[in-house]
């Protein structure tokens, strides 16, 4: 069980690497600045503060896939061509532990990374904006560092499925478009196959809403920036819940329990697929 | 051997092999990287394992730790069964990897620590980095260290824990002469505390002084085996150059009639007499006087096993073989 001396091993290291501490910066910079345009371009206190929250939301919703998916797509190809490999594998430490030390240590880094823009966010959102509620902008935030952390499994099961760090990058690149843009297209695929027609209407059937809901983001959205009626009907993002998309009573596969399970089996599925492709090599 | 749930227990007695391998094979697609390969460590030996680059040696022992799965054949390490045992062998052997990079953002110290956590083993990491001689720099990043440097921190993590069995894949690579010095020295103080030494190298120097038995490597076969001596004598190259007065006529051919002479060359005054055999010089020099020559200088010349390795790991041992007398001719027999 020595999956912790890894992700030890791992993390100072990353730790140390100046570029985590520009990514970092970088990220808190940006989410610090975008939470503060709203209150220094708007007069209204109170469209203001839902701005911020909104724009801090973009902000942040946007640099997390790139930070979680840059910190995990090469680590287990990298450490095969760096050779750390041989010493990881040639001490007593079984596969598994090399792939769970592996992904907390990015985890961990990912959460530090994305929490700093959360946390800058958060302040700025204090200390600009009146009387503001705090705890609706840290479940957004706490919701979004969530996607890092499956962003950044998914990044290490990638870096132990590929064998050069090439192939991380495109593997990494895929990751990012299919999770980020093209899923919702996915439902839709199937809908044209199965009725030669696209989707109308604002309702869909209840498995188009199920697919939907498979993907991380959007399970963690409804469990977090979609419980909001201001934030789903934001100016500029528009955060609807799964379950509005269909008819009648929500059934369980769209309930938020089940959306925790969609996360989970994410994270899971992610670690088991990045053994089994590691152990294959 | 037993298994009892997922430990294995090694059930190994003191006169049993420490490295027993039977008929391994091992292929990479069409490539065969080791081919039928037996192969006996006793322990409490250094044995080195040498061989060209590429000959099979580190897939080699890549199987022996469990990592690499043979295609057939089987491997038992310290008693554990390596395909099925991997773990208890990586936790009592020592391995130091032939190519590997270090982690650049930790220090030696943390390097070590990091090996024995995994080890599970508590001892000063200090007192490993001062025996491989990198106690003044314990605390710089790896990013800092020569290959040299490296090498001896992947030594002093290979020595974490008193293993049973040192792997040591090319320990010698990148070294300047004191620091294979060092390594030298610390594979004879692992083995009189009672450890196996698995040294592999692609220089025969750097294993002459220590092993007790070399296993010549090539194209993923043992071609040959034994104690330096044994290996030493078995290149039928010896030769003897006689200086003499004047050459008698006939003399030559007289010796080239004898047991176990190869080949006679004169040159000037100078015979140069290649021998199968290195205990007939004595009967060389006696026929040559016997003939009525004044003997004025001796040179023997036996092949080193540097020359041997060259020889038996060269894909035409004849040309070997030849430039090798060519070289022994050029520096006077010296060589």
């Amino acid at each position: 069980m020595n999956w912790h001396y890894v992700a030890r091993t791992d993390l100072r290291g990353l730790i140390r690497s100046k570029l985590i501490w520009l990514a970092t910066a970088i990220v808190a910079g940006v989410c610090g600045l975008a939470t503060a345009v709203p209150a220094l371009v708007t007069d209204s206190p109170s469209l203001s503060y839902t701005l911020g929250v909104e724009t801090l939301f973009i902000a942040l919703g946007t640099v997390v896939p790139f930070v979680a998916l840059g910190l995990g797509h090469r680590v287990i190809a990298g450490a095969r061509e760096s050779g750390t490999m041989r010493f990881l594998l040639g001490l007593p430490n079984r596969r598994l532990d090399i792939v769970l030390g592996m992904a907390l240590s990015r985890v961990a880094a990912t959460i530090g990374v994305a929490g700093s823009g959360g946390i800058v966010g958060l302040l700025m959102l204090v200390g600009l904006y009146d009387s503001v509620p705090l705890g609706p902008p840290l479940l957004v935030v706490l919701g979004l560092i969530t996607v890092g952390v499956v962003y950044a499994v998914v990044g290490v099961a990638i870096s132990a499925s590929v064998d050069s760090s090439t192939g991380a990058v495109g593997g990494a690149f895929g990751a990012y478009v299919v999770l980020f843009f093209f899923w919702e297209r996915i439902p839709q695929a199937v809908y044209w196959l199965v009725n030669r027609s696209f989707p109308g209407g604002d309702t869909r059937p209840s498995w188009f809403a199920f697919l939907t809901r498979l993907n991380p983001g959007t399970a963690i959205g409804d469990i977090t920036v979609a419980r909001f009626e201001w934030m789903r009907n934001a100016e500029y993002v528009s955060v609807r819940r799964t379950s509005d998309l269909i008819e009648g009573d929500t059934p369980f596969y769209l309930s938020e329990p089940a959306g925790v399970v969609v996360v989970l089996t994410w994270v899971v599925a992610s670690i088991l697929i990045g053994y089994w492709s590691f152990r294959e090599q | 051997m037993i298994v009892y749930f997922n430990f294995q227990f090694s059930l190994m007695t003191p006169s049993d092999p420490a490295i027993q391998v039977d008929g391994l094979t091992h292929r990479y697609g069409d490539i065969v990287a080791v081919n039928d390969l037996d192969l006996t460590v006793e322990q409490g030996e250094v044995y080195g394992f040498l061989g060209p680059n590429g000959a099979g040696k580190s897939t080699t022992i890549n199987i022996l730790i469990g990592t690499t799965q043979p295609t057939s054949g089987s491997v038992s390490v310290l008693g554990y069964e390596a395909q099925t045992a991997s773990g208890s062998i990586r936790q009592a052997v020592g391995l130091l990897p032939g190519e590997f990079g270090l982690f650049e953002r930790l220090t030696g110290r943390e390097h070590v620590v990091f090996a024995q956590n995994c080890k599970d083993v508590t001892e000063s990491p200090d007192d490993i980095l001062a025996r491989v001689g990198l106690a003044d720099v314990a605390d710089q990043r790896a990013s800092g260290y020569s290959t040299g440097m490296g090498r001896r921190l992947a030594l002093a993590m290979a020595l974490t824990g008193d293993p049973d069995l040192l792997v040591l894949d090319e320990p010698t690579r990148g070294l300047d002469p004191n620091g294979a010095r060092t390594v030298r020295s610390i594979v004879r103080e692992e083995v009189e505390r009672g450890a196996t030494v698995f040294f592999s190298s692609h220089s025969m120097e750097q294993v002459e002084s220590v092993c007790d038995r070399v296993g010549v490597l090539r194209d993923g076969q043992l071609v040959a085996e034994g104690d330096v001596e044994m290996l030493r004598t078995r290149l039928n190259d010896h030769q003897i150059a006689l200086t003499v007065e004047r050459v008698p006529d006939g003399l030559p051919d007289q010796l080239g009639g004898l047991d176990a002479v190869s080949d006679v060359q004169i040159d000037g005054t100078t015979l140069t007499i290649s021998l199968t055999v290195a205990s007939r010089k004595a009967a060389v020099i006696d026929a040559t006087e016997a003939a009525g020559a004044t003997v004025i200088d001796i040179e023997t010349y036996t092949p080193s096993l540097e020359e041997f390795f060259a020889a038996v790991t060269d894909q035409d041992g004849e040309v070997a073989h030849n430039e090798m007398s060519a070289i022994a001719a050029a520096t006077g027999g010296d060589a």
